[in-house]
């Protein structure tokens, strides 16, 4: 009776082990609260070692049953194998084949970006991506996108961080969140990619109007190309420091002045976008260094000579990148190197009544700016104090893309006089706005380089004491990053995931409902019971 | 290979013979169903229903599995019909395939019965017949590891509920291992994932074929297989 009693109660423990088992295991795969699934796991393991101990006699003994010195015999044997399945699955899991069957191949990554993995995997650098993510779906699909680096890559390391859970980490990497109008929903969506100490930020999440039922409404959205901002972002992580060469030696910027007028300031600025900075005396060198990505005139007092002017031209020809502020009022004229390619300077200087910083008409205040990419994401204002024109002739040379960047307003005048007594627009001498003070010129090459030049008429827009004021900083340094090429990869299309939904009516779910989950189960159990039946 | 075919018809015919296969498949279809039913109604797109279902289904294989591998040598144990096996010509390996392979049958004929959702979601829908192949394969690899793990726990004790119990905490810590990873830094980390049939599983159901998850598998079969065959080998060990 007792022994009866014994085998009932052994089953009933069996019964609730699994049940909690079970449910405790559901509970933390669906539920967002884990703590009762824990729980429930918890019990339901203190379950499985009730039952060991109710059995304790039989593991006892099979524990003396087992006989261990024939199995230590065997053990080394079944460690050499263990140990050569390990060696296969670590070779394994560097990949040798992975293959994606759904029908738009939503986890194949472009042509582009495995090129760009494999020359990362070339030079061995290590990227570490951090994905600040909320908990909602739509997101889920960057989340396998960057899987599928990683599973590309051994190089790249990856980590899914939910920033409500870590908002000290979110806030280490300044990752904001992006929400509706009127207090709306708020939502994370930012990658962190971090290589050689440099930091891209990829958002995946942009905010749209969608025509919701018949209603339009503002709605949360993955942004387009995100592998393409994904891979662009690892190729400029990855690049190494890219090299500015200033030009020295007549009168130009000095980038050690820590006055008003020096560029100390600035130079910092501009090594902290990740460049490295040297002087070159063009004269002594007869060239342009091999390894310059940027070469920067800053507004020379003195002429170069034809000579250096020979050498300019020639590494513009070849492929050059070069940068040139200029000011009014000095004798350094460029126009034996610009004329060629469609500019033309001066040495006078532009005045604007209508917009001016603090209402001195020789510092124009620029707040539109053309659309190009030096200026697609400036957002305020740029000054020049005392600013030259730049001029597009209408003779271009064939193939270049020449474009005005910055324009004085309809009201500002280049004042043909160098000292005039009085700031007035004479209709006969002075040539009327809007003046174009800033050209940025590019022209593809067949080798695969391009030319591209911008010229500034004005530098000290960016001395110490100007360059940390309104959007001077971006300005320069968005000349400086276009000039210098920062890669972007063009050509990935962008895959969204299709909806394929199913029309469902009450009649169809009642339909599944019935035959799913009642009918087969219990035809199931009618087979069962009639083979059951038979058989005795 | 006749051996193993006899072994297999004869574990099938035990199977079905006994009440034990009809309960653990009417729990599968009804709890499978349920989910498949509430994926349907929650999800409503016909390309994302299955891959859902699939890593559903692979985590009530783990719950199963014990039961039907629990009995494959505990049973014989018990009975003392090990013995007879044992001195008959077949060999020890085609003893295990023999039953590893008539457990794998077994759930074979249980998955079968999910293609009837198949038909449903292609009668109601359009759902992106990749994934579910791709998905389908992965749980096969992984019930047959499973499996293995069942047999070798099996071999290990004449008590099928200690046998099952075994497979079951066994196949636990396989399935939450990634979380447990979660705790460690790395490399720990990275072990511990590694080692996850969940980790391994996810893939598949996406849509993707991966020869490191494939292998993966294949090591945990062969291994369990092969230490299966072994400890049954040493037949001092296994009263």
């Amino acid at each position: 009776m007792e022994k009866l009693k014994n085998i009932e109660f052994e089953r009933i423990i069996i019964v609730m082990t699994l049940i909690f088992l079970f449910i405790g295991l559901s509970w933390i795969l669906i539920a967002d609260n884990n703590l009762v699934g824990f729980i429930l796991l918890g019990l339901g393991l203190v379950g499985v070692g009730f039952l060991f101990f109710f059995h304790l006699e039989q593991v006892k003994k099979f524990l003396k049953e087992f006989q261990w010195d024939v199995f230590t015999q065997k053990i080394s044997y079944i460690l050499i194998i263990l140990g050569i399945l390990v060696v296969v699955n670590l070779i394994a899991s560097k990949r040798f084949f992975r293959t994606d069957l759904t029908s738009e191949g939503r986890f194949t990554l472009s042509d582009h970006t495995i090129n760009l993995l494999k020359e990362i995997k070339k030079s061995e650098k290590k990227i570490k991506m951090i994905f600040f993510r909320s908990e909602v779906s739509m997101i889920s699909t960057v989340e396998d996108l960057l899987k599928e680096y990683k599973a590309r890559s051994s190089q790249i390391e990856l980590e899914i961080v939910d920033p409500d859970r870590k908002p000290q980490m979110a806030k280490e990497y300044n990752v904001r969140s992006i929400g509706l109008p009127y207090g709306g929903q708020r939502l994370f969506g930012s990658v962190i990619i971090l290589c050689n100490g440099l930091k891209e930020e990829v958002d995946v999440l942009k905010f749209d109007y969608r025509q919701v039922g018949g209603r339009v409404q503002p709605q949360l959205l993955l942004k387009e190309n995100i592998e393409k901002d994904i891979s662009s972002a690892i190729l400029r992580v990855t690049k190494s420091k890219k090299k500015i060469y200033f030009s020295s030696g007549h009168g130009e910027v000095d980038l050690e002045d820590d006055e008003k007028t020096g560029w100390s300031t600035t130079k910092i600025k501009i090594a902290d976008e990740n460049y490295i900075i040297d002087k070159v005396y063009l004269p002594s060198l007869g060239k342009v260094p091999s390894d310059c990505d940027v070469l920067i005139i800053g507004a020379p007092q003195k002429n170069y000579s034809p000579r250096e002017f020979e050498i300019l031209d020639k590494y513009l020809d070849e492929g050059g990148h070069l940068l040139i502020l200029l000011e009014p009022f000095v004798k350094a004229d460029f126009n034996p190197l610009l004329n060629k390619w469609g500019i033309r300077t001066s040495n006078k200087f532009v005045v604007d009544p209508k917009s001016s910083y603090w209402f001195q008409p020789i510092i124009p205040l620029i707040t539109e700016y053309s659309f190009h990419k030096i200026t697609e994401k400036l957002k305020f204002a740029t000054f020049f104090p005392t600013v030259t024109p730049v001029e597009i002739l209408d003779k271009k040379p064939q193939g270049v893309d020449i474009q005005p960047i910055a324009r004085t307003s309809d009201e500002s005048w280049v004042e043909s006089e160098s000292r005039p007594k009085e700031l007035k627009f004479n209709p006969g001498s002075d040539k009327k706005g809007p003046i174009t003070i800033m050209v940025a010129l590019e022209k593809k090459l067949d080798n695969n380089k391009d030319i591209r030049l911008v010229v500034i008429g004005d530098s000290d827009f960016a001395s110490n004491y100007s360059i940390s004021s309104y959007g001077n900083l971006d300005f320069l340094l968005n000349a400086i990053n276009w000039v210098a090429g920062k890669e972007e990869l063009i050509g990935i299309r962008s895959k969204t995931p299709q909806i394929r939904e199913i029309m469902l009516t009450q009649q169809k779910i009642n339909f599944i409902l019935y035959t799913c989950v009642f009918i087969l189960p219990a035809l199931v159990i009618f087979a069962g019971v009639f083979i059951w039946w038979r058989r005795r | 290979m006749n051996n193993i075919l006899s072994i297999i018809k004869k574990e099938i015919n035990h199977y079905f013979a006994s009440f034990v296969a009809y309960v653990v498949l009417f729990v599968f279809l009804f709890v499978g169903g349920y989910y498949f039913y509430i994926y349907v109604f929650e999800v409503r797109d016909a390309a994302r229903v299955m891959p859902f279902f699939l890593n559903f289904m692979g985590f009530l294989a783990f719950l199963l599995t014990p039961f039907i591998t629990m009995r494959l040598f505990s049973e014989e144990k018990k009975t003392g019909t090990i013995e007879l096996l044992l001195t008959s010509p077949i060999t020890e390996t085609q003893i295990i395939l023999g039953k590893f392979f008539g457990a794998l049958l077994l759930f074979l004929i249980y998955t079968s019965f999910t293609l009837y959702y198949l038909i449903i979601l292609f009668i109601f829908g359009r759902p992106d017949i990749g994934p579910i192949i791709t998905g389908y394969i992965g749980f096969i690899l992984l019930e047959s590891a499973y499996i293995a793990i069942g047999i070798l726990l099996s071999l290990t004790t004449k008590n099928q509920i200690v046998s099952g119990i075994l497979t079951l905490i066994a196949l636990l810590v396989f399935w939450i291992i990634g979380w447990i990873g979660n705790y460690f830094g790395r490399p720990m980390q990275d072990i511990l994932q590694y080692l996850s049939f969940l980790k391994h599983f996810e893939d598949f159901t996406k849509g993707i074929i991966d020869s490191k998850h494939v292998i993966f598998y294949l090591t945990v079969i062969g291994f369990n297989l092969f230490l299966s065959v072994r400890l049954l080998e040493s037949r001092e060990t296994v009263k």
